[in-house]
């Protein structure tokens, strides 16, 4: 009894030490904190070796660096000039197409991915399946496909330009699967067109050629898009809004576990 | 190549089989928290919490499925090792603002007894203080025997010492409590 009551003194005074209600450690600034601290740790370490090297070898090195460092830990940053919103009010234009699941579903989910981005192309490979079919299929989420295209991925934006133009045509789930599953074959080349064609119809693919060179609109439909992730402060590649009981959330895309056990407490009574 | 040009290597391309992002979002909240109650600031408390994740990414044998038993005693390790900086500068004041009490004199007893707990816990030895610490934070003895190291089946009886052992410091420190 004697230790009974000691011991809960004890559990009184380690509990004195809570925290302040309504603090919350916030997860997306630690990463971001982490990110700056490997990027200014890497650099460091980069100029001693570099300062042993020959001026030109080192210029060249940290040139590749600087580009190949915006792509890292699961996602692909949103350089600093791109999260501006442009003066010009919100593009109109929103693409149906892009919309999968019951209108009337409690959640909205709406990805942004870049095409050359490799971890959004895991998450499209991996994860957007499992979340298709557990939620988006039993009406339970609806999910919008929204592109974000990364200056540094030069092939980011004419692979939307193909998967839109797939998407006026009806053809756009086949589009994005086919345009994600081989990215490793057109991301040094570029050569979206000859993955693509294996996927669809040729009559289609003959249209889908010629929009792509020449309808300006599969441009506005990007560019709506962009607009919405600067309005949403997307900083990396995937990221997920979710959208539900009148909340707008924006996060790094999360492991399915993750995002299944969030999907599973908002949807809770 | 050595490890530290590995992980570089791997940061710059984002090429790892480690899932370090999934185990990151996991984790860190708690870890913070963790933190926040050892060293009371928790400004202070997110900076030691990326540390620590830090120190996890540079240490390829803390990968894998043990990667959270590996953060805790690493958290508070850091925390406790903050904890004793301040207490050497006896600075406590300053890092126990945080806390929100109705008025200066609930502010002030609120502030006064997490310094002395805090105090006390300083002084036990870490794996004490971190059984305390966890078990506060509502850790089962199974996971408390994951994060530390230790058999199951001791767990109950080294909580107990530790108590024990807190209770005992506390005294010394600071008179008789009251019950």
């Amino acid at each position: 009894m004697e230790n009974e009551i000691d011991n809960q003194w004890v559990e009184e005074r380690m509990a004195a030490l809570e925290p302040a209600g309504e603090w919350r450690p916030d997860a997306n600034r630690g990463l971001a904190r982490l990110r700056a601290r490997a990027g200014s740790r890497f650099t460091f370490e980069s100029r001693w070796v570099w300062s042993a090297a020959m001026a030109t070898a080192g210029l060249l090195a940290l040139l590749t660096l600087s580009a190949s460092s915006s792509c890292a830990w699961g996602a692909c940053l949103v350089p600093a000039n791109m999260r501006l919103l442009p003066a010009s009010a919100a593009p109109a234009h929103e693409a149906s197409f892009k919309i999968s699941g019951s209108p009337s579903a409690p959640i909205t989910i709406e990805i942004y991915s870049d095409y050359e981005c490799p971890f959004c192309a895991k998450y499209f490979n991996e994860t957007v399946p499992l979340l298709v079919a557990q939620y988006v299929v039993t009406g339970k989420v609806r999910l919008i496909h929204r592109d974000f295209p990364l200056p540094q991925h030069p092939w980011a934006k004419p692979a939307a330009r193909y998967a839109n133009a797939a998407g006026e045509l009806g053809y756009y789930d086949a589009a994005v699967n086919r345009i994600f599953r081989t990215q490793e074959a057109w991301r040094d080349n570029g050569n979206i067109d000859a993955e693509l064609m294996r996927a669809l119809p040729p009559d289609v693919m003959r249209k889908v050629r010629d929009m792509v060179q020449h309808d300006a609109k599969l441009d506005d439909t990007v560019a709506a898009d962009i607009w919405m992730a600067v309005k949403d402060h997307i900083n990396q590649t995937p990221s997920l809004v979710i959208d539900s009981k009148g909340r707008r959330e924006t996060l790094p895309a999360p492991p399915f576990t993750v995002l299944k056990s969030y999907i599973d407490q908002l949807l809770a009574p | 190549m050595n490890a530290e040009s590995r992980i570089a290597d791997e940061i710059a391309t984002g090429e790892t089989s480690f899932d370090f992002e999934a185990v990151f979002h996991v984790h860190y909240e708690r870890i913070a928290r963790v933190i926040a109650r050892v060293v009371g600031d928790p400004a202070r408390a997110e900076e030691l919490a990326v540390e620590i994740f830090w120190k996890l990414w540079r240490n390829p044998q803390a990968h894998g499925e043990k990667a959270g038993g590996w953060l805790y005693r690493a958290a508070v390790r850091i925390g406790l090792d903050e904890l004793r900086r301040q207490a050497r500068r006896e600075r406590y004041e300053w890092l126990l603002g945080f806390v929100q009490a109705r008025n200066p004199e609930e502010a002030h007893a609120a502030n006064e007894e997490q310094a002395q707990v805090r105090r006390v816990l300083a002084t036990l030895d870490s794996r004490q203080a971190g059984l305390l610490l966890l078990r506060a934070d509502g850790l089962s003895y199974e996971d408390l025997a994951a994060a530390l190291n230790l058999n199951p089946a001791s767990v109950g009886t080294l909580i107990s010492r530790a108590q024990q052992a807190f209770r005992k410091e506390y005294e010394r420190t600071y008179g008789k409590r009251n019950r």
